[in-house]
This record gives structure tokens, C-alpha cells and sequence, in this order.
């Protein structure tokens, strides 16, 4: 890899790392934790910017190898002890103009770090408004399926946050 | 309470409001030239360090037959120990381009986790048990050297002395065999987990492929009855 590739390689990575940091926030637990999950990700992007010659957009192929990496690679559990941490905190919150309070941003995040990993991986595509075929080519499965497990995840969200505002 | 509909913009907002540390691209490049702690960069580096053990192994093998020129059976032995380590290298060479064409992979989620599977499934054990074998060669080259040095020669062994050698030699073999079978099921374990999660949707679609047959069939009947029954009411009214 020459010495231009690189430079294209970091300013693709620095323009676009707002895909990571969503990736590793909704993977990694803790700052540390969130820091090696990016150090990760750009290793591993940077191994297939070698074979990357622009069959899928920029983004799709960042999903892609991000939450590969975020799925694949071996991380202390330490999503437990921050859920329970982070459900002590929740406190009734003033609504903003939208309509969603502090309270609601954390439900959602403490919903989402239930889900398993590949739920997590396909709710984060749909927050982030994906497409369902963008999705499928990220993931690797059909459009119909995309379609089943966004209702089926989001079917697991309302229990949980049902579960979580009888606790509240 | 936000309805679930509403997760979407719940979660625009709550980007919005999250102050994220920027990376200056020369973090990212101090990043890109770190060092990976996924298992494949593990086995990659495995294997290189197997690689220049079992080179300095055949090397060895190769200053042992100078040294025992005049035992000819000694100098056959350390000769087919040589070309059997070369062999093993040989064969363990396409093991490291597979994992890092591995690691190199960014084809889609199910894809790398079924190709991560296979790989753990067959190529991890592979990899195991000819890197294990290093360990025997190790005690065997040992062994010669030691009687070179404190002998000048090796003399013919009594069958205790075998049975001893050749427990060492199994024992040195299955040294690393706990650790990697532990790490095996580690990964194998998540790896399928991932795999079940992201599969089980199969039987939805299934499910869903054939509610729409039925249907489709079902609303052929119907048709077909109203027809016939529209027909039977015109015949009986026009009769």
C-alpha cells in the first residue's frame, strides 16, 4: 500500500468516522472500552481498503466492516453492570420541543443494550434510516427478512420498555 | 412515554445531543498501525513464530547430521526430522494466507460469521495440531544435542528409556491442547450464537412465504366459488 492510499485511506476515515463512534457507542460499554472498539474497526478497515474498489458505498462497506468487527471480536461483558447503573439514574426529565425527554433517550439506550449483538447491529441501520436493501447488503440476508427482524426487534423494545417504566 | 414508531427521531435527537471526540486523522493513523487483538491476528502470529521455530528446527537438524557424521542411522533420523519439519511448514504456509484473506474480508455480516465458523471448524484445529507438533521436534532436537554434547554420540536407547521419550514427546504434544480447545469454544460459542440470532428469521420468512401461498390459493377458491355461485344464480334466475 503506498504512501497516498494511506492518506486517502485516513482523510475516508476522518471524514466518515461519525459511522464508527455510532458503531462503538452502541457496541462498547465504557470510554475505554469504545476507544479499542475504534482502534479495532479502523484496523480492520484499513485491511480491506485493500480490496475495497467501490462496489458498495462508502458508508455500507463502513457499516459493514464495523459491525463485523464490533460482532466478531471477543470483549469483556460488561454491558450488565452499566444497564443496572444506568437504570438507577434515570430521572423524570423536562420535555424538549419534540416531545422526548432525557428519560426516553435513556429507555431506548437501555432497550437497545438488552438486545443481542446481531439485533443491535440491524436497530442501529434502522435508527440511522437505512434502507431495508442497504440493510440486507450490510447484513447479508434478504430484504423480506430485514423487514421480518425489524418488527420482531422492535417488538422486543416495547416488552422491554414496557418491563423497564413498571420498574421505574 | 415514546411510541415505538417514534424510536427513529428519539434516536436522531439523542445523536444530536452527544458530543463525540473527533478523531484527528493522526490518531487514526497511530490506530491503523496498532496492534489488532482479534483471534485471527493471534493465529496469524502463531504461526509466524511456529514458522521460524520449525526453520530453526530443520536448521538443527541439519547442523546434527555434521555433527554425528560418523553414526549413519543418527544422521538418516535428524535427515527425515528435517525435510518432515520443512514438510510441516510447507503444508501450515496456505493456513496463515487463510487467515488473513480472513481478516482481510468485508463481505456482509452473515457471510464473515459463517466463513469465521468454517475457519474455526476446520483450519483452527489443523493449525493446532501442526503447530502442537512443534513442540515434540523441539524435545527431539533437544535430546540430540544433549547427547552430542554430554556423550559425542547417541547411544542406543534402553525401552524405558523409549517409553520415557516417547511419553515426553506425547506429553509436550497435548501441552498446548487445553488452552486451545478452551479458546475454540469461546469463539465457536459466539460465533454461532451470532449465527442463530441472525438465522432464525429463516422460519418467519418461510412462515410468511407461505401464508402468502395459502392466501394466494385461497383467494384463487374464492374467486373460483363466487364465479361458479354467480354462475349457478344466473343459470337458475335465467332458467
Amino acid at each position: 500500500m503506498t504512501g497516498l492510499n494511506e492518506k486517502e485511506f485516513l482523510d475516508l476515515v476522518t471524514k466518515h468516522q461519525n459511522i464508527i463512534h455510532k458503531v462503538c457507542n452502541m457496541f462498547a460499554s465504557d470510554e475505554q472500552d469504545r476507544h479499542d472498539l475504534f482502534q479495532e474497526i479502523t484496523i480492520k478497515l484499513w485491511m480491506g481498503y485493500r480490496t475495497y474498489k467501490g462496489q458498495a458505498a462508502i458508508s455500507t462497506w463502513m457499516y459493514r466492516v464495523a459491525l463485523n468487527t464490533a460482532i466478531t471480536l471477543q470483549r469483556k461483558e460488561k454491558r450488565k453492570a452499566e444497564t443496572q447503573a444506568l437504570h438507577s439514574n434515570i430521572q423524570p426529565a423536562d420535555e424538549n420541543a419534540e416531545g422526548y425527554s432525557k428519560t426516553d433517550i435513556e429507555m431506548l439506550y437501555l432497550a437497545i443494550n438488552k438486545l443481542d449483538s446481531v439485533d443491535k447491529a440491524i436497530i442501529l441501520l434502522y435508527l440511522e434510516e437505512k434502507k431495508y436493501d442497504e440493510i440486507a447488503e450490510i447484513i447479508g440476508i434478504s430484504r423480506t427478512h430485514v423487514g421480518v427482524k425489524i418488527t420482531r426487534i422492535k417488538r422486543k423494545l416495547e416488552g422491554i420498555l414496557n418491563e423497564t417504566m413498571e420498574k421505574v | 412515554m415514546m411510541e415505538l414508531d417514534d424510536i427513529q427521531k428519539v434516536w436522531k435527537q439523542a445523536n444530536q445531543e452527544q458530543n463525540l471526540h473527533e478523531y484527528s486523522s493522526d490518531e487514526i493513523r497511530s490506530f491503523r498501525k496498532s496492534r489488532s487483538r482479534d483471534f485471527t491476528k493471534w493465529i496469524r502470529n502463531s504461526l509466524r513464530m511456529d514458522f521460524m521455530i520449525k526453520a530453526l528446527i530443520a536448521v538443527s537438524y541439519f547442523v546434527l547430521i555434521i555433527l554425528f557424521r560418523s553414526e549413519v542411522v543418527t544422521q538418516i533420523i535428524c535427515a527425515f526430522l528435517a525435510v518432515l519439519t520443512f514438510g510441516l511448514i510447507w503444508i501450515e504456509r496456505p493456513h496463515y494466507t487463510k487467515a488473513v484473506l480472513l481478516d482481510q474480508s468485508t463481505e456482509s455480516l452473515q457471510a464473515v460469521l459463517h466463513e469465521r465458523l468454517a475457519f474455526l471448524k476446520t483450519f483452527y484445529f489443523r493449525i493446532q495440531f501442526l503447530v502442537g507438533l512443534t513442540n515434540p521436534l523441539l524435545v527431539t532436537v533437544g535430546s540430540f544435542f544433549y547427547y552430542y554434547t554430554k556423550y559425542g554420540r547417541v547411544s542406543f536407547p534402553e525401552i524405558d528409556d523409549i517409553l520415557v521419550f516417547i511419553s515426553i514427546l506425547i506429553i509436550s504434544f497435548l501441552f498446548t491442547i487445553p488452552t486451545t480447545a478452551s479458546m475454540y469454544g469461546f469463539h465457536a460459542r459466539t460465533l454461532q450464537n451470532s449465527l442463530a440470532s441472525l438465522e432464525d428469521s429463516d422460519h418467519w420468512e418461510k412462515a410468511i412465504r407461505s401464508y402468502n401461498r395459502s392466501k394466494k390459493i385461497l383467494t384463487w377458491i374464492f374467486v373460483s366459488l363466487m364465479v361458479i355461485g354467480i354462475a349457478i344464480l344466473a343459470f337458475i334466475l335465467l332458467k
